[in-house]
């Protein structure tokens, strides 16, 4: 599984505010600590900070880069702040993320052209968000065949499934292992990506929720997750499921997490 | 700091942190370098005691013990060619007969003693799983074991215990076989009754019983 953390984002109050006060201290303790949890790309977003966001994602960038060497997942939904700010990652960047919605694939493309780069492709179209497996996959065989004629490579495609809320639809779950599932078989070499918080839109003790569904979507063939590497209790899960499906030779890696303190409720 | 340790320093560190391909590559490079087989072998059966008190304090895990006895292994492999001529005869802790006895079919338990026992310098003679009492008898008469190890996690077991001890006393054995006996349901109130030697739940104690015997025996 690759871990993708998901702290540096200016919607979250301290990270804003570290922003705001240029307190790169403050972004560097929380991105080392990321990687000691366990993240091996820093996914950041300042999209929260109209206005300025180029400037911050920017200035973000460059503090982090200083501090760590892992990956870094620019995450905007505007093409113009990734084109400016793409040239500044040092190694392979992760671009989070274009659609296959007409007019913001075709303005993610000359970002996408910019440079190698991996790409996070939301499996929504101009229909909004699929309701149905069907498609969701249709979307999601439209956008490896556009995104490879620019030249990415599958293995450097994640597809979002863009998991919805199960407290508004009962069968949200069992939609998104099915999709998940048939994406790992039919489109092979391509990585899935999700986002572990929507499911649990709107229930109480969500942590929970999120964590049974990082298990089941492990199993469903998830390659990557973004999530926050410091909760012990879905990194413990995570370690956990990665033993019970085979990916952990003696279980090595979760004693290993168990020792440094990494395991959690 | 490196260049001042040992062979058995850096061996044991290498065995501790778990990296196989260290292992190895020290291995190869203490063979390439002309360090007798033996050391080598000797260095390696240190570390491993060393992982099996760990095991026995809690401090690492069955994995961790499992795989530091696959590590061994591979070594093993790497020396034994070289060393059959004298690993037998001169160099052998001492020749075990192992099974899970009749009635039984689990093995985990006694697959880890036995990995245990080889890499601490035994001969481990494995007869596997529901093995009938004569089976053990004439096992031991045919390799000269001096030790029959029985393990078990399910009571039915105990009668084929039983019966492979009065096997022995009918066969006038008895008094030059220590016998073992260990796995989930042993008691020391089972040894008493089926007329072991010995009884233990860890892997780690098991060997170390072995070791004392055979230090008393010569």
């Amino acid at each position: 599984m690759l871990i993708i953390g998901e702290r540096i984002n200016t919607s979250r109050k301290e990270i804003n505010e570290a922003v705001e006060r240029k307190d790169a201290n403050f972004i560097k303790a929380d991105v080392r600590a990321q990687v000691e949890g366990g993240a091996q790309i820093i996914d950041i977003n300042a999209g929260s900070r109209a206005g300025s966001e180029t400037e911050d994602l920017i200035w973000l960038i460059d503090v982090i880069q200083e501090a760590v060497t892992v990956r870094l997942s620019l995450d905007s939904s505007d093409p113009g702040c990734l084109m400016d700010a793409v040239e500044r990652v040092r190694d392979l960047p992760m671009l989070n993320s274009t659609t296959a919605e007409k007019k913001r694939f075709e303005a993610m493309t000359p970002v996408i052209q910019k440079r190698e780069c991996e790409v996070v492709a939301l499996c929504m179209d101009d229909r909004g968000i699929p309701k149905s497996v069907e498609h969701a996959l249709e979307n999601a065989g439209r956008l490896i065949t556009d995104l490879e004629s620019l030249g990415v490579k599958k293995e450097r495609i994640y597809l979002d499934p863009l998991v919805q809320a199960v407290s508004t639809d009962s069968l949200t779950g069992l939609k998104a292992f099915e999709t998940i599932e048939r994406m790992s078989k039919e489109f092979k070499g391509v990585k899935i990506l999700c986002g572990l918080s929507n499911i649990s839109y709107a229930l109480p003790e969500r942590r929970i929720v999120n964590r049974a569904f990082l298990t089941l979507a492990m199993l469903a063939g998830l390659s990557a997750a973004l999530l926050d590497p410091l909760d012990k209790g879905i990194m413990g899960n995570l370690k956990a499921t990665e033993a019970l499906l085979g990916r952990d030779d003696y279980c090595m890696d979760y004693i290993r997490a168990f020792r440094e303190g990494r395991l959690g409720d | 700091m490196r260049e001042v340790d040992t062979m058995e320093e850096e061996l044991k560190r290498a065995f501790l942190a778990m990296k196989r391909q260290e292992v190895i590559d020290l291995v190869k490079k203490e063979i390439e370098s002309g360090t007798e087989l033996l050391d080598i072998l000797k260095a390696c059966r240190g570390a491993m005691e060393e992982v099996g008190k760990r095991f026995e304090t809690g401090e690492f895990f069955l994995s961790e013990l499992i795989y530091s006895a696959e590590v061994f292994k591979a070594v093993s492999a790497i020396l034994e060619p070289g060393l059959v001529s004298t690993r037998e005869d001169e160099d052998s802790k001492g020749v075990v007969v192992f099974g899970t006895p009749k009635g039984d079919i689990h093995d985990l338990g006694k697959n880890i003693v036995i990995t245990m026992m080889r890499s601490q310098g035994f001969t481990v003679h494995d007869l596997g799983v529901d093995v009938p009492p004569e089976t053990f008898i004439k096992e031991l008469q045919r390799t000269e074991a001096s030790i029959l190890a029985l393990s078990a996690l399910i009571t039915p077991a105990f009668v084929s215990m039983k019966e492979a001890v009065s096997l022995l006393e009918e066969k006038g054995m008895r008094d030059n076989i220590f016998v073992i006996i260990g796995g989930g349901v042993t008691t020391d109130f089972a040894r008493k009754e089926i007329g072991a030697d010995a009884q233990t739940l860890d892997p780690t104690e098991a060997v170390r019983l072995c070791k004392e015997y055979g230090e008393r025996r010569s």
